[in-house]
């Protein structure tokens, strides 16, 4: 028996389908013109996305700052800036980011701030975690995708065969130029705390830079190597680092404690000599001793992070250290 | 395989290709969609298509025996034989931890220990879909209103069609079956309407029941947000788990018409009822519909007075909630739907208050079920129906709202179309060119949403 018949020839098909592929192609082709009508790129739909564009943007507004912190996601979410400025008596900006970057990035958001300044800052207080220290490699995605974004360009990671069809097509561009305002929620903690990336921004604003890591320590937290050195590629960035800095510039280095759960007898009397190590591979001009390399475990949000208790009193005691100075 | 995942669209091209492409008989055609189905299934956990296979060959020799028979009581046998096979597998896999575990508890509770075994088997994805339809197929031998066939591939092909497998919608034999029997015509309405479906069902999926999921998920998976969020939260999720399945459905009906098929309408307008009734008339049709021939019906449904009537109605229901899941909170979702139902035989609104002021109740009480379906436990619930009183919002409320009515927004545009035109499809009549950048304007959105994985149906999970 025949198992089909067909009410419709290959034109009437083709009359169908025509105009929406005709459609598709002609709005590919208007979208690649958007850059010359439509805002500039800032595709931050996510939170790490949302911190970086906020930091970039924040490293291109003219703030003056005496003291800019900078540094990984312990920087970020360690230090409270706005608490540390009042405390101190100094203005206080933080440009920490996320860990997935290296030193390079921090050193090119660095550059980006001096030149949007009337004057430098007094202190460049680098933070970073041990784990960031012995990291061999930066994401990719997060490299390459603030490199974008400081250039105002379009970025679109789509690495599967139809994502690269929406590349063609200038998906991206609608993303990250038409539907920018659109907030988007966060994950698990962080968005009952934050909620959406548009509310961490403004967090972040009104904290000269910082945030906050809502989450608890969980006993996987406190596995993994203890083993911590310098990794090739961050003493290969360090040595350039301090170049970007004016000569009145001083850098300070400074180190984000472990939880003591984690540490053992070894690693604790090797942590000092790794900072030692950092900061001349740095060419520092200070160590931040007073702060601590290790904090007890109900201090922590995250192997890396502090609780927002925490973060207060942690942020104290560099005020306190950056008055005496 | 996911419908919004890059597999499946790489699978549906192919398979559009060899079934437009290739001459074949029509038995070729049916063993085409056969294979092409059970490659569908199998892609999840190919040991399921043994159970699938199985409850297709159970009642493909039952409803051919019924007929053999003309012993009544021997019909019976059979048809039990049937519900036990297909009955038996549900109740194994879906619901043998949960009832055992709750009678476990009850123990417990009373200072009793039981330690019963549990199963801890995975829940084969689609079960309740395929079983109800292969069900349906022996009850209506059994009752005379359908012929058994004797084309084992068509009635393996009609159980297991893949566009309608795992979540419906649940088609009966009479309607489906004779469509794998007979020369099937691929019309210009069916192709447009199909192409149209698919970007819709995708579009809702993609970009409106996976972001209304995004925000009910925060409130609903933290159990440390307070306040009047949760309303905004349920009003979400309702919106979520329509478009999800909606759109699920749509893409279904779009594939079949695609090939030549007409699988039955599931969703038509469901947030416009004015009455409860009304709402199970337009929800998840091929359920309700099955509901109340199978089960509401056979149980007397409105024939022996009003008592009677409330009472099926309430049986139906919490069957209908314990269909959907195996969990408490289904239970309850039922009975509180049921009550509802009862309710409104009852009540009736002044006339012209019924319009606005039946909808506005419908509403609250299909949108306060949704609270009691999402919920994760009995204790969920009393905590997040105390919060719904409680004028408290967080700092985030803003951006919640913005992006609750971002999402909102296309959908209620086209449901008003389509209400106000009185068809699902008032797209068709316009200029091949607004047509189409309407369709461009959703495979644009779709695409900007897009995971390569795909997010699990909310369906697929019964």
């Amino acid at each position: 028996m025949k198992s089909h018949s067909y009410e419709f020839d290959m034109r009437w098909l083709l009359g169908l389908l025509g105009p929406v592929l005709l459609l598709i192609v002609a709005s590919a082709c208007c979208l690649r013109l958007a850059p010359l009508f439509l805002p500039q790129a800032r595709d931050a739909w996510d939170m790490d996305r949302a911190i970086m564009a906020t930091q970039t943007d924040l490293a291109a507004t003219q703030s003056n700052a005496d003291i800019v912190l900078i540094g990984d996601s312990s920087c970020l979410m360690n230090l409270d800036a706005a608490l540390i400025s009042s405390l101190s008596g100094k203005k206080v900006v933080n440009l920490g980011t996320v860990s997935f970057l290296n030193m390079e990035v921090f050193g090119t958001l660095l550059k980006r701030y001096m030149e949007s300044q009337e004057h430098p800052p007094s202190k460049v207080i680098l933070m970073t975690h041990p784990d960031f220290l012995r990291r061999a490699s930066a994401s990719r995605m997060h490299v390459e995708w603030i490199e974008h974004y400081m250039k105002g360009l379009d970025y679109w990671s789509g690495s599967t065969s139809w994502k690269s069809v929406g590349r063609y097509m200038g998906v991206h561009l609608i993303q990250g130029r038409l539907l920018s305002w659109l907030p988007r929620p966060l994950k698990a903690e962080f968005g009952s705390l934050f909620g959406f990336t548009k509310d961490l921004e403004r967090y972040m604003k009104q904290h000269h830079g910082s945030a906050l890591d809502p989450r608890s320590l969980q006993s996987e937290d406190l596995k993994g190597s203890r083993e911590y050195r310098i990794s090739t590629a961050n003493m290969r960035h360090a040595e350039s680092f301090k170049s970007i800095l004016p000569v009145d510039t001083d850098l300070l280095v400074a180190l984000s404690p472990l939880p003591e759960g984690f540490v053992d007898a070894s690693l604790q009397s090797e942590l000092p000599e790794l900072r030692s190590q950092w900061s001349a591979s740095l060419k520092a001009d200070t160590i931040i001793q007073m702060l601590p390399l290790t904090m007890p475990d109900a201090d922590f949000a995250s192997k890396t992070h502090l609780t927002p208790k925490a973060n207060q009193t942690y942020s104290k005691r560099l005020a306190l250290f950056l008055k005496g100075l | 395989m996911l419908f919004n995942s890059e597999s499946f669209l790489w699978f549906l091209l192919a398979f559009l290709l060899l079934y437009y492409a290739v001459r074949m008989s029509l038995s070729g055609r049916n063993l085409l969609i056969l294979g092409a189905s059970y490659l569908f299934y199998g892609w999840w956990d190919w040991r399921f298509l043994f159970l699938l296979m199985a409850s297709s060959l159970v009642d493909f020799y039952v409803g051919l025996s019924i007929r053999k028979v003309a012993d009544v009581s021997r019909q019976k046998r059979l048809v039990l034989l049937s519900l036990v096979a297909n009955l038996g597998a549900l109740g194994i896999f879906k619901y043998y931890d949960f009832f055992v575990g709750s009678f476990q508890n009850l123990l417990e509770s009373m200072g009793w220990s039981a330690p019963f075994p549990m199963l801890h088997v995975i829940l084969p994805v689609g079960i309740s879909f395929y079983t109800f339809q292969s069900l349906s197929y022996t009850l209506d031998v059994y009752r005379g209103k359908v012929e058994p066939t004797s084309n084992l591939v068509a009635f393996l092909a009609y159980v297991s069609f893949f566009p309608q497998l795992v979540a419906g919608p649940i088609e009966r034999a009479s309607n489906l079956l004779p469509q794998f029997l007979a020369e099937r015509k691929v019309t210009k309405l069916g192709m447009e309407t199909g192409l149209w479906l698919i970007i819709w069902g995708m579009f809702k999926k993609v970009v409106l029941a996976d972001n209304f999921g995004l925000l009910s998920d925060m409130v609903y998976g933290d159990q440390q947000v307070e306040g009047a969020i949760v309303v905004l939260a349920t009003i979400a999720f309702g919106f979520q788990i329509y478009c999800d399945f909606s759109g699920y459905s749509d893409i279904a009906r779009g594939i079949a018409s695609m090939l030549g098929f007409s699988l039955m309408l599931n969703f038509n307008l469901p947030y416009f009822a004015t009455s409860p009734s009304d709402f199970w008339r337009r929800w998840h049709i091929s359920l309700s519909t099955w509901f109340r021939d199978y089960l509401y019906i056979p149980l007397g449904g409105n024939q022996a007075g009003s008592t009677a009537m409330m009472r099926n109605l309430m049986i139906t229901m919490l069957v209908a909630g314990l269909w959907h899941g195996a969990g408490w909170h289904f239970v309850l979702w039922g009975l509180w739907h049921g009550a509802m139902l009862c309710l409104f035989t009852r009540v009736r609104l002044p006339g012209r208050l019924q319009p606005v002021g039946g909808w506005f109740l419908t509403m609250l009480i299909v949108f306060y079920g949704w609270l009691l379906f999402r919920a994760e436990s009995l204790e969920h619930i009393v905590w997040l129906t105390s919060n719904l009183w409680l004028l408290r919002f967080p700092v985030w409320m803003g951006s919640y709202v913005l992006s609750l009515l971002t999402f909102m927004l296309p959908l209620l545009a086209m449901q008003v179309w389509q209400y106000r035109k009185g068809t699902m499809y008032p797209m068709l009549p316009l200029r091949p060119l607004f047509k189409a950048s309407l369709m461009v304007a959703c495979i644009f959105l779709t695409a900007v949403f897009w995971n390569a994985e795909g997010t699990p149906f909310i369906y697929f999970q019964f």
